[in-house]
């Protein structure tokens, strides 16, 4: 029999991981469902989120467990400015500084989970990695070709395109 | 060795076409087999080409991304492909520029009659508005507009030129100067004649030419003029916003490289005194501004390195040894022609 305050998730991978229920309520979707099902001692799968990306998650959600009682309630502000007050830490830099595959599964599965904090750090971090880049560099890191024509390139520096009402 | 990840370009495309019910359908070169020619395919392999997976993203990752960057860093993903500038320069995502607009110290709200876009355009790209010519720095506040020396003088009155098409409109539109009150104009000085003074913008004349046209009735021209002058007033008062922002960014711009031009010329000093010529410029005293601290090798905004004060010193060292002859032979330092030093230019 399982303690009533620990829960345990599967990832997509069968991995198996117990985790104090403070720290999976980090998760808005794991939350509405742990009030759906009530007390349980079923385990909780997370079919789109594999066993290296759940447990990067969870260190995530068990370093900032304080933070997300402070911030619980209802948000004035809203998104927006929950999203540009953001404060990369250096802990959360450090956690972001993995292959970059993983990086990406890391935000992805914290957007699938609906864990706030994480997106906002994680796409914060990827903003700072993209910020300053002239278009060319742009293209080096997307890898992708030029589709522009010259004239095409050359009106869009132009006004009219940009002009469009709102 | 593992199967190599296909490019999810194509998914990326689908994701975002349903957020984008508005986006003009794809061009007949745009089918789904060439939008993954979007991505290079082998070929040339770039160093750190991870950045690839950013476009899988779901788009609410990808708008948060979006909305940390300035939005020069917008401007530049606009013009990396098509996928991007259709997606951001949909006006539904003119939030996404709002959201980067916020992020820019003490710039303005945007103006009620341009889109975020088009403002966060104007504001930093540094293009002209009709041939696209590059560092046409001065933005016409009045006008929202900016206009490179060639193209201005076709796109302005002034207060010589503006009366005749006036006139033609309706004479009653010059009368005492009322037309100062009708358009927008870019410094208004009065009974100046100059090309700088009193310019008025041709396409506002001629929008208003048009409306005056369509407003058949004495009433309905006296509304436009009332809407007109309350439209003008409007922007002039954006503009004075606009313009106050844009010149203490410029001034806060200017301050920073003039610190670091300093930095780079005392860098410059320290080295060449620990390389034994420190005789030398103590010898050039004020001479020094003019012989040494101008250099464009040496006044520039980037940080000294090693490897640029070693081409320096190769450059330099053919005066320098002209300079501890003569000042070994008792003589006086070169004079130079008044110049102010660099570091007069501005206190900090």
């Amino acid at each position: 029999m399982g303690d009533s305050n620990r829960l345990t998730l599967v990832a997509s991978d069968g991995g198996k991981f117990v985790v104090d229920k403070e720290v999976v309520q980090m998760s808005v979707l794991l939350k509405n469902m742990i009030e759906d099902l009530g007390e349980t001692d079923e385990s909780i799968p997370i079919p789109n989120v594999t066993s290296p990306v759940l447990t990067k998650v969870i260190e995530f959600c068990e370093n900032h467990r304080t933070d997300a009682a402070r911030t619980d309630g209802p948000n004035v502000d809203g998104d927006d400015a929950r999203m540009r007050t953001a404060v990369v830490s250096d802990w959360d830099r450090q956690f972001f500084d993995v292959d970059q595959d993983l990086m990406f599964e890391i935000i992805v599965a914290a957007n699938y989970l609906d864990i706030k904090s994480l997106v906002d750090v994680g796409c914060k971090v990827v903003a700072d990695m993209i910020k300053g880049k002239s278009p060319q560099e742009i293209r080096d890191l997307f890898d992708i070709v030029n589709d522009f024509s010259p004239e095409e390139e050359a009106a869009l520096r132009k006004e009219n395109e940009w002009a469009n009402d709102r | 060795m593992p199967p190599r990840k296909k490019a999810k370009t194509a998914e990326y495309q689908t994701t975002i076409a349903d957020h984008w019910p508005g986006v003009p359908p794809a061009r007949s070169s745009d089918k789904a087999e060439d939008i993954q020619v979007t991505q290079r395919r082998g070929g040339r392999r770039r160093k750190n080409p991870w950045l690839k997976d950013l476009p899988n993203l779901p788009i609410d990752v990808l708008i948060e991304i979006f909305g940390c960057l300035h939005p020069k860093d917008l401007l530049s993903f606009v013009r990396s492909c098509k996928d991007f500038c259709r997606f951001l320069l949909h006006p539904k995502h003119d939030f996404i520029w709002r959201e980067a607009r916020k992020q820019v110290e003490g710039m303005p709200d945007c103006p009620p009659f341009l889109s975020e876009r088009a403002y966060a355009h104007l504001a930093f790209s540094w293009h002209c508005r009709t041939c696209a010519r590059k560092n046409v720095r001065d933005v016409l506040w009045p006008w929202f507009a900016r206009y490179c020396s060639t193209c201005l003088p076709d796109v302005r009155y002034i207060r010589k030129t503006i009366v005749a098409p006036l006139n033609d409109i309706d004479k009653s539109l010059t009368k005492d100067d009322g037309h100062y009150s009708l358009f927008n104009v870019v410094n208004p000085t009065e009974g100046s004649n100059s090309a700088k003074c009193n310019q008025f913008h041709r396409p506002q004349v001629d929008q208003f030419a048009r409306e005056w046209a369509e407003a058949k009735t004495k009433n309905a021209r006296n509304e436009l003029l009332k809407k007109q002058r309350a439209r003008v007033k409007e922007r002039d008062h954006h503009a004075e916003l606009c313009a106050e922002w844009y010149s203490n960014k410029t001034m806060d711009r200017y301050v920073v490289l003039e610190r670091v031009r300093l930095e780079r010329v005392w860098d410059t000093i320290d080295k060449l005194k620990a390389e034994g010529w420190g005789p030398e410029i103590e010898w050039l005293d004020w001479s020094r501004a003019y012989y040494l601290d101008n250099r464009p090798d040496i006044w520039q905004a980037t940080k000294l390195t090693d490897r640029a004060f070693q081409k320096i010193l190769t450059r330099l060292l053919p005066e320098l040894d002209e300079w501890r002859k003569d000042r070994l032979a008792g003589k006086p330092a070169p004079s130079a022609i008044y110049y102010r030093h660099p570091s007069e230019r501005y206190r900090f």
